[in-house]
């Protein structure tokens, strides 16, 4: 990357007339090392490196991208950018003006122990080795899949307005799965979440800190202990929902629909809208009184922090439910102006050639005050749910479906048998005001997705989420057939 | 448009650099430019791009996979050492892995349109302009995408062969609403003027006037009528789930163990086919093989799975060309997916309906519920219908699904002749061309 020519890049796209303008290059790296059963599956290593240019002309938006660093690739990019926005403005009725904000100069560089990036192949890969020996030892155990995965990423921003950031990210993840088999039945259970690596901003240490080998037992068996299990049996019943399961149910039916540009309508193309229209603001009661749900982009550790956002408006924590009541959005600096106010920082783009559009940070359930072994004890009869395996919800965050890996019953505040093929499904707003227990900060974990999808072409975006475990009652179970 | 000599020229000699056992080389281009809008303005409007040069080193069976987008020569070689550098691990594996060598394929012309790969930002803004402004007479907005570009694949073998193929896609996404009520319609195609995008507005807006009032219906069973549309997001998760010999392999697929067994109605036919013009080619796989035809239900029964050659010798079958980008680990997937065409015509399917509801698309399915029987669950979107002795009585309320979709695909009445493809290369490169379906008692649970 040439610095200075992306600042000349600026002065240009500045002196051919742009209202506003943004430059910003990325770098990313990611390292993927997959082992199935006793075999490598995949070793890669990727780096991708480029700018994007977004534009506002005559009250509308123009991007364009490029990854060659050369002086007239750069104004070939800026003639592009600003050929597209001249094209929206041609047709706009309504002229998009932002407001100014202060220019910031910043440096940031997320924290880790050991840069994932100089630990041996070899260590890594005798790390998930170990681990697929340990879940291989019985024969009911057909598959053993294994992965870590690492990304660096590095952004410089400039703006119109003079702002110039560099920041940089190391994140580090695995997890590991496996597939008990036996006659016609197939169980997989996951550690610590399922179909792709939990991430944080860490370094190798978190390798270290999720612990596989340990863990690897207790996962195995109960994928074994599934092939025997009963269906999770079909009705109304109290769900406890584990940490990870909150996580998605959190990023699902919380974190997308308060996501403004959705609310306003640019999502309805691909994802949906929400149900969670400008009128419901500081008035709905979106769950019950024991419901508090923030969006932190300070949260130390967490995949969905950063100093500053793609916008280059400083990261911050909002409340989003207050007590149960739905009170705050995430949004930009176009659509918090619609709404006579300043953007709340939640503004990524996953790579340098898509736009910047408003994204999950960390959305977190804040923690409750009961220890989630009274919140069993005190349970009567219920099901306590682990491990998602499947999701969908409908174009306006309403009416969902989920299923988990495992369930236990809970009878007289006692973890009981298991069942297999948990489903539950809900209407968000019943489902929140039927909440009836948040578990304490010892059982509060931060999860890192690396794959939330939004836009045209599609991001996939590493976003956060720090849930306890909960109870809701009076929840649909199982599916009738 | 990076031209294939250009191409050749920046990557071949990497084929014969010293300290691999053998090399092979993919690369992945896409550009595009896309329209997005809401509340009928453009409020996304952009050009995007990159490329993926991926190397593979193979020494003494382990492989190396390492990958960039710059085709700068310094870059280049910085990326190959690394993968050289991969596949030097001493691993104690059991399985070792190969780098296929092939036979050159010829380019299949007719496919790349550069009008329709270059079409500029302002041309799609006047096209949209006007049918938002017929739409604003009757109080409709329209949100949607309106986009085109090139794909761009090459594949090099180890001994120096090219297999290189591009081609140019446009496409439009309408959402018309008013008043709670939407309608969709979409086309998408190689050549944007076979778009028609008056014609999609129209579709679209009919859809959102029929659903200004909606009833609700009970969960329960209920015939159904599929658009294509819809049908497609079954197939594309099929796929996902089953057709590939990963899943196959894992024993979690439906294919699994069931070899020429029935698993469907008879009246199902689905096949693969990279050279299948009905999708978008892609006539070889990542290892260079060419995609030949390849049923995964015939007559109803079961097929072999897609395959690469890894997974041909892990399964003991012969690679039919499906192996995956370099350092995808989600095994063999088909991206030129057919279900076959019936004796039907959508309206006279409509017509002979006398208690159905009529499905234009499906939002957000998830088949991992239970993959071994293909359960899947999703919500209807954007234009779902009551249809009563062959009409539309009236519009309903989006109801959800959860269903084993082997066993309502043993339950299809009719399938359309006519058939409609369905893609999205913002989102993949899979694309699939569907029939409309007729499927009695479909499952709804809310």
């Amino acid at each position: 990357m040439k610095r200075y020519l992306l600042r000349a890049g600026m002065d240009r796209i500045k002196a051919k007339g742009a209202q506003y303008a943004e430059i910003r290059w990325v770098r990313r790296r990611h390292e993927n090392i997959s082992l199935l059963n006793r075999n490598v599956e995949n070793i890669s290593d990727h780096i991708d490196e480029g700018y994007g240019i977004r534009a506002l002309y005559n009250g509308a938006w123009g991007f364009a991208c490029g990854s060659i660093f050369e002086e007239k690739e750069i104004e070939k990019t800026i003639n592009l950018c600003l050929e597209i926005a001249r094209a929206s403005s041609s047709i706009n009725k309504e002229k998009i003006s932002l407001p100014e904000y202060p220019a910031v100069h910043a440096t940031y560089a997320s924290s880790y122990e050991i840069n994932p990036f100089e630990v041996s192949l070899d260590t890594k890969l005798h790390y998930l080795f170990y681990t697929n020996d340990i879940l291989l030892q019985e024969p009911k155990i057909k598959f053993a899949q294994s992965t870590l995965d690492f990304y660096h990423t590095q952004k410089l921003f400039l703006n119109s307005e003079g702002s110039e950031i560099e920041q940089s990210f190391i994140e580090s993840g695995g997890y590991f799965e496996v597939t008990a088999c036996q006659n016609r039945e197939v169980q997989k259970r996951s550690y610590p979440i399922s179909h792709h690596s939990q991430i944080r901003q860490a370094g190798y240490e978190y390798i270290r800190e999720m612990n596989f080998p340990e863990n690897a037992p207790r996962v195995r068996q109960e994928a074994i202990m599934l092939l025997s299990a009963d269906n999770t049996p079909c009705g109304e019943s109290t769900i406890i929902l584990d940490g990870y399961q909150m996580a998605l149910q959190v990023h699902e039916s919380c974190g997308h629909p308060v996501e403004l540009d959705r609310v306003l309508g640019s999502e309805l193309s691909y994802a949906g809208g929400s149900f969670l229209g400008l009128e419901k603001c500081n008035k709905f009661r979106y769950g019950s009184k024991l419901v508090n749900i923030t969006a932190d982009a300070s949260l130390n550790g967490a995949v969905g922090s950063f100093a500053y956002d793609d916008e280059g408006i400083k990261a911050q924590r909002i409340e989003l439910v207050k007590h149960g009541i739905f009170c705050d959005y995430l949004s930009s600096r176009e659509t918090a102006a619609r709404l006579g106010k300043t953007s709340n920082g939640c503004v990524r783009a996953d790579c340098w050639n898509h736009i910047p559009l408003i994204r999950m940070t960390n959305i977190n359930l804040e923690p409750g005050k009961t220890p989630l072994e009274e919140i069993i004890a005190d349970t009567k009869d219920g099901l306590l749910i682990s491990t998602n395996k499947s999701w969908s919800i409908d174009d306006i965050r309403l009416n969902f479906q989920f299923g988990a890996e495992i369930a236990w019953q809970i009878k007289n505040g006692k973890i009981g048998k298991v069942y297999k093929n948990p489903v539950y499904y809900s209407n968000t707003p019943y489902f929140w005001n039927n909440c009836s227990a948040v578990a304490d900060k010892n059982s509060w974990y931060v999860w890192g997705i690396p794959s939330c999808g939004k836009g045209e072409p599609v991001q996939s975006m590493h976003v956060g989420h720090g849930t306890s475990p909960a109870r809701f009652e009076k929840i649909n179970t199982g599916v009738k057939k | 448009m990076i031209r294939q000599e250009v191409v050749r020229s920046k990557l071949e000699h990497f084929l014969k650099q010293k300290g691999a056992d053998k090399t092979g080389i993919v690369f992945f281009r896409t550009k595009l430019q896309a329209s997005r809008f809401a509340n009928s303005q453009i409020h996304q409007h952009l050009q995007d791009e990159d490329q993926t040069i991926y190397f593979r080193v193979l020494i003494d069976g382990r492989l190396g996979v390492a990958s960039t987008n710059s085709l700068d020569e310094n870059n280049l070689k910085a990326t190959f050492d690394k993968a050289l550098h991969i596949a030097r691990l001493r691993l104690e594996t059991k399985e070792k892995k190969d780098i296929p060598l092939f036979k050159g394929l010829k380019n299949i012309p007719g496919c790349y349109d550069q009008k329709t790969a270059k079409m500029p930002a302002l041309t799609r803004a006047k096209i949209l302009q006007k049918i938002f402004k017929d739409a604003d007479a009757l109080q409709i907005k329209f949100s949607g995408n309106f986009y085109n570009g090139l794909t761009q694949v090459a594949v090099f073998s180890p001994e120096g062969k090219m297999n290189y193929q591009d081609y140019s896609f446009a496409g439009i996404k309408l959402i018309a609403a008013a008043q709670g009520s939407s309608g969709y319609a979409s086309a998408i195609n190689y050549n944007a003027d076979m778009l028609n995008p008056h014609a999609l507005s129209d579709i679209a807006v009919k859809k959102c006037l029929d659903g200004l009032k909606k009833v609700t219906l009970e969960p329960g069973k209920y015939d159904v009528i599929l658009e294509p549309d819809a049908v497609a997001e079954l197939l594309a998760w099929l796929n996902y789930i089953g057709f590939g010999a990963k899943t196959v392999f894992e024993e979690s697929s439906f294919l699994y163990n069931k070899y020429a067994r029935k698993i469907t109605g008879e009246n199902v036919n689905i096949y693969d086919y990279g050279k299948d013009k009905s999708t978008f080619i892609l006539p070889f796989d990542f290892e260079g093989l060419p995609r030949d035809k390849a049923y995964l239900i015939k007559s109803g029964r079961a097929q072999k799975p897609l395959c690469d050659s890894y997974y041909a010798k892990l399964l003991k079958m012969k690679a039919n060309g499906r192996a995956n980008f370099p350092d995808d680990t989600d095994g063999p997937l088909g991206y030129n997916l057919v279900m076959e065409g019936g004796s039907g015509e959508k309206d006279k399917i409509i017509k002979s309906a006398k208690r159905a509801i009529l499905i234009t698309r499906f939002h957000y399915i998830n088949g991992y519920l239970n993959t071994r029987r293909a359960v899947m669950t999703g919500m209807t979107r954007d234009g779902t219908f009551l249809i009563e002795d062959g009409r539309i009585k009236s519009a309903v309320k989006d109801m959800r699904f959860t269903e084993s979709i082997l066993e309502a695909f043993s339950r299809i009445k009719y399938i359309s002749r006519e058939r409609k493809i369905v893609a999205d290369p913002l989102e993949s490169l899979c694309a699939v061309c569907a029939p409309t379906l007729y499927i009695k008692g479909f499952n709804f649970i809310s």
